[in-house]
């Protein structure tokens, strides 16, 4: 099964791609690549069926489609939190899929995950919680004893002050809000400094004006750092008011990738199906 | 429903089909059936046991002889025997806390379904099981039996009785943790230990604390009996006074372990509450 | 805010850290001492896996001609005892630990007098209380079934306490105000919230005394474990056995047991 390919770019080259090694940057500005990308969770009801998608700039992809469209499992197969049937994705000339062990984990550092229940250690404390975002990176022993490299802490407090989180941050995380924790897992991802930033669903669990205050925090920290950003959601206004670039996908398949302005009605039917939800 | 809204529905009739019947019975007069038989099943017991109101009386006008002979309690004679063996007591169960503790946090984590695959949890959850079947007082006596009277036995028995409970609790815990944390925690990349560390401990320390505590209290009360077995400690003294009729030293030797047994139960709480 | 050049964390306050410190600092003298004067010989600690094994290879295979001759027997007595025992308790420890609950006896005095006594319950073994009557009562299962009650109160009596301590004041309230005598508030106010509670404990502490049951005939006050203490007495390791696969099938069912009936009751 195909799915429809990505609408070419202006930075698309014609060339074969060539596998580079980890580490190597300088790829013609492919960022993320998937694929072909399938997921069968039972042998005959695939999720995602042959999905590929480019990603080559920093900016706001938002997927949206239907429940069970697969967009949850698409983000998951992209750190291997699922993983996939078949198919390629290549992070920056890695093909994550092919990765184990050690070197798995040095990929999924470089890339920062927001979740839908936000997923936070509850009986940490907000900084603690943050400082996990690190913990790709320390020792065992230095992770038990808390003994952070100073450099990490440092800019784990100028995040919470980016945040708006200062005061709370030796509050266990369960005391907070579900916006301030969101915020506090939109910091721990970013304390990774990663490359990539997904967001599984991160305003499915908050009010509409908390909604648009994460994604608000999310879009200037993303753009600050230049790090794309690919985020997950159901509500169509929020998407089109954030996003630079929009994929809908059905049926886990890809059916419409453009512009939040090329996003119509017709778009929208194929995408979820029926009209009178719009009116 | 409860009873009395129960009894109110069931006034109104009674079923015509057997299942139905039966349901009626219980919810109405199920409080009632359960009191009858209880008492019938206490007289019965009663009866094959050869309790009879006779012996009963008998048994309590001995009982107040044997009470004034208790008091009053004897602390001067033999002394420095009970204090000696009281200390072993507590060495017993210090020795046997810490050892069970230190070997419950690996085998909890093992045994966890959530967290290792089958062919490592099958073989430690029989472990942990084995641990618990019987009580300290026959693995007491086993330990003896193969290795010698003493404090050894008796260190070895609690640190064994110790992994049994500490481990099974431990293991519950794990496995009722949110793995959403956890999922969270792998996707920054961490190592496996690093997510234990901060995943999964978390989540379950304080209970862990809460256990190990409670396991302390436990192993002090036991140990002070396990000498009765001859795994050393207070317990081997205590039944020697019992067998000379002694009974003015027992007092004494009983109020030292009370006393000591209270004093393990308020630290205990204290430590609970500090590591909250 | 950002004015500030380097902020430090710390995970704990100076004073948790200090008192977690000492709590560690203790165990960890209190360890060295206990290991440096207990007089433990190291050749028998070396040997221990050795004759560990050796006793288990004694009692392979296991005696089940002796299993069905007497240890069913003993084994029947000793669940009446854990019954009897257990049911004796309940009638005892339900008034103590009412007698104990703040929220419904006014006088610290009477409520420290029931603390007292449930305390000293809990604080001498089950096995120790065993001694007590059997030179009260005389070998035998009386004896056993009385010594169970008197350790059974302690635990049982403390759980109710707080049980009754926990019930939700609101229902309790409006059957005072209505104006019904405390008979009838304890009735119909605290029982129907502590019943769940009150069964659970029960058979909790059922389990626990089939377990402690199964050991007092060590001491002679009836049950399986003067069985138990015959054949070890004679070296007789396959019925050995034998009596310990019977207490730990019986414990097992015990639990699977209680398991079923809590599972009914919640």
């Amino acid at each position: 099964m195909w799915g429809v390919r990505s609408r070419p770019s202006g930075r698309e080259t014609g060339h074969p791609h060539e596998p580079r090694r980890l580490g190597d940057t300088s790829l013609g500005g492919f960022t993320l690549q998937v694929q072909d990308l399938t997921k069968c969770y039972t042998a005959d009801r695939p999720v995602l069926r042959g999905v590929s998608l480019t990603l080559d700039s920093e900016g706001i992809t938002i997927v949206i489609g239907p429940s069970g469209a697969g967009k949850s499992t698409l983000l998951r197969c992209i750190n291997r939190l699922v993983e996939p049937t078949s198919g390629r994705i290549l992070f920056k000339g890695t093909d994550l899929v092919a990765l184990h062990g050690q070197t798995l984990r040095e990929c999924r550092r470089r890339i920062g995950m927001v979740f839908q229940e936000f997923n936070l250690v509850e009986r940490l404390s907000v900084i603690e919680n943050l400082l996990s975002g690190r913990l790709g990176y320390v020792s065992p022993w230095r992770a038990w004893l808390r003994k952070f490299p100073e450099g990490d802490i440092a800019r784990a407090f100028e995040l919470l002050d980016q945040l708006g989180l200062s005061e709370f941050a030796a509050k266990r995380a369960d005391a907070l809000s579900g916006g301030q924790r969101q915020r506090v897992g939109i910091g721990r991802a970013l304390m990774q400094e990663p490359e990539l930033l997904l967001a599984d669903e991160p305003t499915s669990s908050l009010d509409p004006k908390t909604s648009v205050e994460i994604m608000e925090t999310m879009a200037s920290l993303a753009r600050q750092r230049h790090i794309p950003v690919i985020v997950n959601m159901h509500d169509v206004n929020l998407a089109k008011r954030f996003a630079d670039r929009v994929v809908g996908m059905t049926d886990g398949r890809v059916v419409f990738d453009g512009k939040a302005d090329d996003l119509a009605t017709e778009e929208l039917s194929a995408i979820y199906g029926g009209e009178e939800w719009m009116r | 429903m409860d009873a009395l809204t129960r009894r109110a529905a069931g006034r109104t009739a009674f079923p015509a089909a057997w299942g139905p019947r039966l349901r009626w019975l219980r919810d109405v007069y199920g409080g009632r059936i359960l009191a009858v038989a209880v008492i019938g099943y206490a007289a019965y017991a009663a009866s094959t046991l050869g309790f009879t109101p006779a012996r009963f009386w008998r048994g309590l006008e001995h009982g107040g002889l044997f009470v004034s002979r208790l008091f009053p309690p004897d602390f001067a004679s033999r002394w420095s025997d009970v204090q000696h063996d009281m200390l072993e007591s507590l060495e017993i169960a210090i020795l046997a806390s810490v050892f069970g503790i230190l070997a419950s946090l690996p085998l909890g984590l093992l045994a966890a379904r959530n967290l290792m695959p089958a062919y490592v949890t099958w073989p430690v959850r029989l472990l942990i099981s084995v641990s618990r079947s019987f009580h300290p007082v026959i693995v007491g006596i086993l330990f003896v039996k193969a290795i010698g009277f003493g404090p050894l036995a008796g260190v070895l028995t609690l640190a064994v009785a110790s992994v049994g409970f500490i481990g099974k609790l431990f293991t519950e815990a794990i496995e009722e943790i949110s793995l959403k944390q956890v999922e969270a925690v792998r996707a920054t990349g961490a190592s496996f230990p690093n997510v234990l560390i901060f995943g999964v401990l978390p989540q379950v320390t304080a209970r862990f604390v809460g256990f190990s505590v409670y396991q302390l209290d436990s192993n002090l009360r036991n140990s002070t009996i396990l000498g009765i077995v001859g795994a050393g400690g207070i317990g081997g003294t205590l039944l020697a006074a019992f067998q000379r009729f002694d009974y003015s030293i027992v007092c004494a030797i009983v109020l030292v372990m009370i006393g000591l047994i209270m004093v393990g139960e308020i630290l205990s709480e204290q430590v609970r509450k500090l590591f909250q | 805010m950002s004015h500030v050049a380097k902020r430090e964390w710390q995970r704990f306050t100076p004073h948790e850290r200090a008192v977690r410190y000492g709590v560690y600092l203790v165990t960890a003298i209190a360890f060295s001492i206990a290991l440096r004067s207990i007089e433990i010989v190291p050749e028998f600690l070396r040997d221990t896996p050795a004759q560990v094994a050796d006793l288990l290879v004694r009692m392979w295979p296991v005696d089940w001609g002796f299993l069905w001759s007497t240890v069913v027997a003993a084994m029947v007595e000793t669940i009446h005892i854990a019954t009897l025992g257990t049911l004796a308790t309940l009638l005892i420890a339900f008034p103590l630990g009412v007698l104990a609950a703040r929220n419904i006896v006014a006088s610290p005095a009477v409520r420290f007098a029931a603390k007292l006594c449930l305390v000293a319950s809990r604080s001498v073994n089950s096995l120790v209380w065993a001694l007590f009557f059997v030179a009260v009562f005389g070998p035998g299962a009386l004896a056993g079934t009385v010594a169970i009650t008197f350790r059974s109160i302690g635990f049982v009596g403390k759980l109710l306490g707080e049980a009754l301590e926990e019930v939700a004041p609101g229902p309790v309230e409006a059957i005072v105000a209505v104006g019904a005598p405390w008979p009838s508030v304890l009735l119909k106010g605290y029982w129907p919230q502590v019943k769940p509670a009150f069964l659970s404990i029960a058979l909790l502490r059922w389990d626990i005394n089939v377990r402690e049951s199964s050991v007092l005939g060590l001491v002679g006050a009836g049950g399986i474990g003067l069985v138990l203490d015959s054949a070890i007495n004679v070296f007789q390791w396959r019925a050995v056995a034998a009596v310990l696969v019977a207490i730990a099938i019986v414990v097992l069912l015990a639990e699977v047991m209680v398991t079923f009936l809590r599972k009914q009751i919640i």
